[in-house]
């Protein structure tokens, strides 16, 4: 990820996006999907808004990933 | 976060298209070099008593070892590279490829050809018992990857789809496919929002699972359309539990309709466009293949070749453009005074592109060349014993034939050869069935002539008898041991107490949905598109 990306989602310390603790929010989700495919791409989970989104969204709340 | 390049190594569609197009690779290198992989490609053949199966294990031991190393070491690799615990991996992995081992067996055993149940509905079914008995430990759902051990197995089974068949199906698998998709979309939308009241994202997440390629389909358009967690969360346990039990019920249906009056063909088309997905709807082809198989059917793969049509590349491919078309609706209709700021534009279908798709083209593309560019066509002489055994899955003739009266017709006779001091006959080029015929009449007929003549003409398909025999039936037996290992981790997988958290509403608004995709696609599968799908074999 580079530095100079906008500061969204992606970079967001409230967004969640690691396969893993997505499959772990997500019961089930291995039975005929995964978090490691290319359909899910980037989004993840606003723990904020409680919403699966894209990465590419832009607010006041924002607060960098450490 | 994988970005960029990084796709090429942290997302399990890429392991698959370089595994499986490594797997096909090592075939096409092998047999080059004038050897072939099938010595160790292998599965369970039929036993009827502890002999007969001590015999098999002991005949093809070295085979399973080779097999599981090879998947073995291929899967934790990619596993730890994409950021799972290897030490957990391999147990579960040892324990998958052991009980696949088993089922196969079990699957090849007397008491399952009188049952018809093949290992591919066998291994689901031990996989449910189980699963719905026992805990699965939490290392255990590191080796569960349904997902990334299909997506090999589709990969690989492009090297067995021609790439002809594509590209003169694939239009009509499209039209279909899209008729079905577009019409249970809006059914289950209209009866989410309309009906029970639902969000419309809500509403979208559901129909797009009905709709397009199952839990991921509703994960992308999720995301696409900013929905709620829970409502994924419950889009993922509705789509489940339905995929689950279509599994079990056209399985089911299909063994009382197939082959007739439903064809093979028809079948996997229908199975295509009314599973909701990819890894669900094979657990039934291929159960169908099998037991094709085992009766001798001439055409088994045919229903795996519908189904690949009209799901991959009739809905699958197409999620892209679900998501960009669902996330313009989404920003102007349903999103109205939203939190945030964001834009969406045409990368969304490239970045939700399943890219083992990608593999499953190439696979298809590498085989269709390496036949055009090897095969010697005409140059070839083929010969076959005159005393021998005829021996195809559909047939076996054992004849003993003599050639020395017979009047080779004048058309065939610089072909067509017997060689009386080394007992055989020959035929330069691939023999047509017309010039089979030909031959046979001229040979006055008879199961022994009958038996030769075969044989001969097909030794004489050089496609059939050299590369399908030594590359491609091996990478089939291959993309078996990947299904199968699949369909047993769906069974593992799926735990009913822990999926039945929904409320009723997304349910019946998705049953309303399955109440019209099933019938539409039956109906045009079996009727509007019957010729097509049911001589789909013409078309390779």
């Amino acid at each position: 990820m580079s530095d100079t990306a906008p500061l969204s989602c992606s970079r967001c310390k409230h967004f969640v996006d690691d396969p893993h603790e997505l499959e772990k929010l997500f019961t089930g989700v291995n039975i005929l999907s995964s978090t490691y495919g290319s359909t899910r791409g980037d989004s993840g989970i606003c723990r904020l808004q409680d919403t699966f989104q894209l990465p590419v969204y832009v607010c006041d709340k924002f607060e960098e990933r450490s | 976060m994988a970005n960029g390049l990084q796709q090429l190594w942290k997302k399990e569609d890429w392991w698959a298209v370089w595994f499986g197009l490594g797997i096909v690779f090592t075939g096409l290198l092998v047999f080059l070099s004038g050897s072939t992989i099938k010595g160790w490609a292998v599965k369970p053949g039929k036993w009827t008593d502890m002999g007969s199966l001590g015999a098999d294990i002991a005949k093809h031991g070295l085979g399973y070892l080779i097999i599981f190393l090879l998947f073995g070491v291929v899967f934790s690799i990619s596993i730890g590279i994409m950021g799972r615990s290897v030490k957990e991996y391999i147990p579960g992995f040892v324990i998958l490829f052991v009980g696949s081992l088993i089922i196969f067996y079990l699957s090849a055993s007397p008491w399952a050809k009188a049952a018809h149940i093949g290992a591919p509905l066998l291994a689901l079914i031990v996989g449910l018992v189980i699963g719905n008995i026992v805990k699965m430990p939490e290392w255990l759902q590191t080796s569960l990857r349904t997902e990334y051990y299909i997506k090999t197995g589709i990969v690989l089974l492009g090297a067995t789809l021609p790439l002809t068949l594509i590209w003169n199906a694939g239009p009509i698998a499209f039209l279909q496919a899209t008729i079905v998709s577009v019409g249970t979309w809006l059914t289950i939308y209209l009866a989410a929002t309309k009906l029970f009241g639902l969000e419309p994202q809500f509403g979208a997440v559901l129909g797009a699972g009905g709709a397009v390629c199952g839990v991921s389909a509703s994960i992308a358009v999720g995301g696409a359309v900013k929905a709620k967690k829970d409502h994924i969360a419950i889009g993922i346990a509705v789509v489940s539990v339905w995929a689950i039990v279509m599994i079990l019920a056209l399985s089911v249906v299909v063994k009382f309709v197939v082959p007739d009056p439903v064809s093979p063909g028809e079948a996997g088309a229908w199975v295509g466009t009314s599973e909701f997905a990819d890894a669900a709807g094979f657990a039934v082809v291929a159960e169908m293949q099998s037991t094709l198989e085992a009766s001798g059917y001439a055409h088994p793969d045919a229903p795996i070749q519908t189904f690949t049509l009209m799901k991959v590349i009739g809905r699958d491919i197409w999620i892209g453009i679900w998501c960009l078309i669902l996330s313009i609706v989404s920003v102007i209709s349903w999103e109205k005074g939203g939190k945030g700021k964001r834009s969406v534009g045409p990368g969304v279908i490239w970045e939700r592109f399943p890219k083992f798709v990608l593999g499953f083209f190439a696979a298809s593309i590498i085989m269709t060349m390496v036949t055009v560019q090897l095969d010697p066509g005409e140059a070839r002489i083929a010969s076959a014993p005159v005393h021998g055994t005829y021996k195809t899955k559909a047939e076996k003739i054992k004849y003993n034939a003599d050639f020395s009266t017979m009047a080779v017709p004048a058309e065939l006779a610089d072909r067509f050869a017997f060689d009386a001091e080394k007992g055989k006959i020959t035929f330069q080029g691939t023999m047509t069935r017309g010039e089979y015929e030909t031959l046979l009449a001229a040979a006055g007929g008879g199961k022994d002539m009958e038996g030769a003549l075969k044989n001969l003409k097909l030794k004489s398909d050089w496609f059939t008898s050299v590369l399908k025999s030594k590359v491609i039936s091996p990478v089939k037996t291959l993309r078996s041991w990947a299904f199968v290992i699949c369909f047993l981790c769906i069974g593992l997988s799926t735990r009913f107490k822990d999926l039945f958290t929904f409320g009723l509403k997304p349910f019946w608004a998705f049953t309303i949905g399955v109440c019209v995709n099933v019938p539409l696609g039956y109906f045009l599968s079996t009727q509007v598109f019957s010729e097509f799908w049911s001589k789909i074999h013409e078309l390779i």
